[in-house]
């Protein structure tokens, strides 16, 4: 039979032959992620951009600053970064509100990335103060797929964190007449500084009675397996991690996560972290 | 390595408890008449109530799996119209509940439940799961995995506290979270331990030559079924991963408690329901049905 063929009709059967033979079908190995492309400052309107390319992914973030006041009663000079992710219908994703198994994933990764990206020892938020108690810097991150083809968790946290870390906002006064805060033109010099860049690396558990672990999977073993997130959020010194896992077959991920967690922290720092800074 | 010392807790907190203790659960099973299934499920004062329907025929194309059930999680808030609160936990409910319920057993059929949460207490996904739980199994609806799961608030202690090798709180008030770095749910599959025990039995009734080999086998290739089906952090919970590795097994005491409350709920109603079996057969028979 054509291997094509054989492969639409039968991809748990086909993806199970590949793996025996201990290589994926784009003949990566397990651990392997694929390679990714990131540019910077693409959008003009934005206070800073980020475009991922990886394998046939495309991943497009834009940030946008606004002036709010602080929420958090307890930290009165904290801004704070709101993630929103849109898998639209011309990614080829099957994420929407209304469809299939895969319901409101869109809205649970913003929150979980939201989350991320706050997180207090990824970054220190009074850095986005303008006056305390009154007003502070709001980042609206908006992270847009265009093309999907798996690992929905990592790609679209690098790409809001590249994007975040280009960002450079504008000097703001406040107009007394107008009782706003008012950007004005100088030069927009402040950065957004992380501790610690918070990334997270995903693995698609397939094939449930072999169960190979697969790193940053692709849409097709995405499809066929169920998929274990490790978030990380501290720096090079204090390693703290998150393992992010929503449903599937029974694990025993204490074992697993003591054989995989050493992978996900090499590519963490060798392609991650790497792609991030360089 | 650790000794088991680690899994417990020294110093009471604000209600009580100590830091390895769950609320007092309590259920009450079957008082929705017109759903297939359905629960109430308390721990402590959180409370969350759970309908299930089905596995029903689906009415609509879009539901309609060919080889499977399709899984449908409503999550209604107290108060108000749901957001992206209650849509990202239906998110996570419907990815747990649709690899436990075995769905390749009523293909085109729709299971649906509807959870609502009694009062607005945080974190509450844990209840969430209990509560869908028993829905389930009063439902009957067949089930491949039986989740249990438990919350577990992460906050470091300087040296020299009673409880620095216990860094958790389990089932964390709202109140408590104020001073913890995070919290995490954990959730456990409960069948694990049933089948590994009976295992164990089995061995016995067969001549000794083969339980030795059945033994040695099973040793040989001892891969555990493993028993964590999800995690997720509820309010922003990292962890280095060796306070990671106990909290999943303070996670599978806590579950314990839960899995015999489950048990004992359900007993009581199967005996009950078999009493009225027998009483309702005897009424056929003969006028005297004295028992």
């Amino acid at each position: 039979m054509d291997p094509e063929l054989f492969r639409r009709v039968q991809p748990a059967d086909f993806l199970q032959r590949q793996l025996a033979d201990g290589a994926r079908p784009d003949g990566r190995p397990f651990t392997a992620t694929r390679k990714m492309k990131l540019n910077t400052n693409s959008l003009p309107n934005c206070e800073g951009s980020a475009t991922l390319r990886c394998g046939s992914s495309l991943y497009v973030a834009g940030v946008r600053g606004e002036i709010g006041s602080p929420t958090d009663a307890a930290h009165p000079s904290h801004g704070r970064i709101v993630v929103t992710t849109d898998f639209s219908k011309l990614c080829g994703a099957d994420f929407r509100d209304e469809a299939g198994p895969s319901q409101n994933l869109s809205v649970l990764l913003s929150k979980t990335l939201t989350q991320l990206v706050n997180h207090h020892k990824a970054i220190d938020l009074s850095q986005l103060c303008i006056k305390e108690t009154e007003a502070v810097w709001v980042l609206y991150v908006d992270v847009v797929c265009l093309e999907y083809d798996g690992n929905f968790a990592d790609l679209p946290l690098l790409a809001s964190v590249a994007a975040l870390r280009n960002v450079r906002l504008p000097v703001v006064t406040y107009d007394t007449s107008a009782k706003a805060y008012r950007r004005t033109t100088d030069e927009a010099t402040q950065r957004v500084h992380f501790k610690s860049s918070p990334v997270c690396v995903t693995f698609s558990r397939v094939l449930d009675e072999d169960a190979y672990w697969l790193a940053d999977p692709t849409r097709e073993e995405e499809e066929l397996g169920t998929a274990l997130t490790v978030a990380f959020v501290g720096g090079a010194g204090e390693r703290e991690v998150t393992p992010i896992r929503w449903g599937g077959a029974p694990v025993d991920l204490e074992r697993v996560s003591r054989r995989l967690l050493p992978t996900a922290s090499r590519i963490k720092e060798d392609v991650y972290d790497a792609l991030l800074v360089g | 390595m650790e000794l088991n010392a680690s899994l417990f807790g020294r110093e009471k907190r604000s209600d009580g408890r100590f830091p390895h203790q769950l609320r007092p659960p309590a259920v009450e099973v079957g008082l929705l008449h017109r759903a297939d299934g359905s629960a109430r499920f308390r721990l402590g004062d959180t409370s969350v109530t759970v309908a299930v329907y089905g596995p029903s025929e689906a009415q609509q194309q879009r539901k309609t799996l060919l080889d499977r059930a399709y899984v449908e999680v409503l999550v209604r808030p107290l108060s108000g119209p749901a957001d992206a609160e209650e849509r990202s936990r239906e998110a996570i409910l419907q990815k747990i509940f649709e690899a436990a319920i075995d769905t390749p057993r009523h293909p085109r059929t729709v299971v649906q439940i509807t959870v609502q949460p009694m009062n607005n207490d945080k974190p509450m996904m844990h209840v969430c799961v209990v509560g869908i739980y028993m829905a389930l199994l009063d439902a009957s609806v067949p089930l491949r995995s039986l989740p249990l799961a438990v919350a577990l608030a992460y906050r470091p202690l300087p040296q020299g506290s009673p409880d620095t090798d216990f860094p958790f709180l389990v089932d964390p008030l709202h109140t408590e979270l104020a001073a913890c770095e995070g919290c995490i749910v954990i959730v456990l599959d409960a069948s694990h331990r049933r089948s590994k025990a009976e295992r164990d039995e089995g061995d016995e009734a067969l001549p000794s030559s083969a339980a030795a080999a059945a033994a040695a086998v099973r040793r040989a290739s001892d891969a555990p079924r493993g028993r964590v089906l999800a995690t997720f952090p509820e309010c922003g919970g990292a962890m280095p991963p060796e306070v990671f590795h106990t909290a999943l097994k303070v996670a599978e005491n806590a579950c314990k408690v839960l899995d015999s409350f489950v048990r004992l709920s359900f007993e009581r109603r199967l005996t009950l329901l078999q009493a009225a079996f027998r009483v309702q057969n005897s009424h056929g028979g003969d006028d005297d049905d004295d028992d």
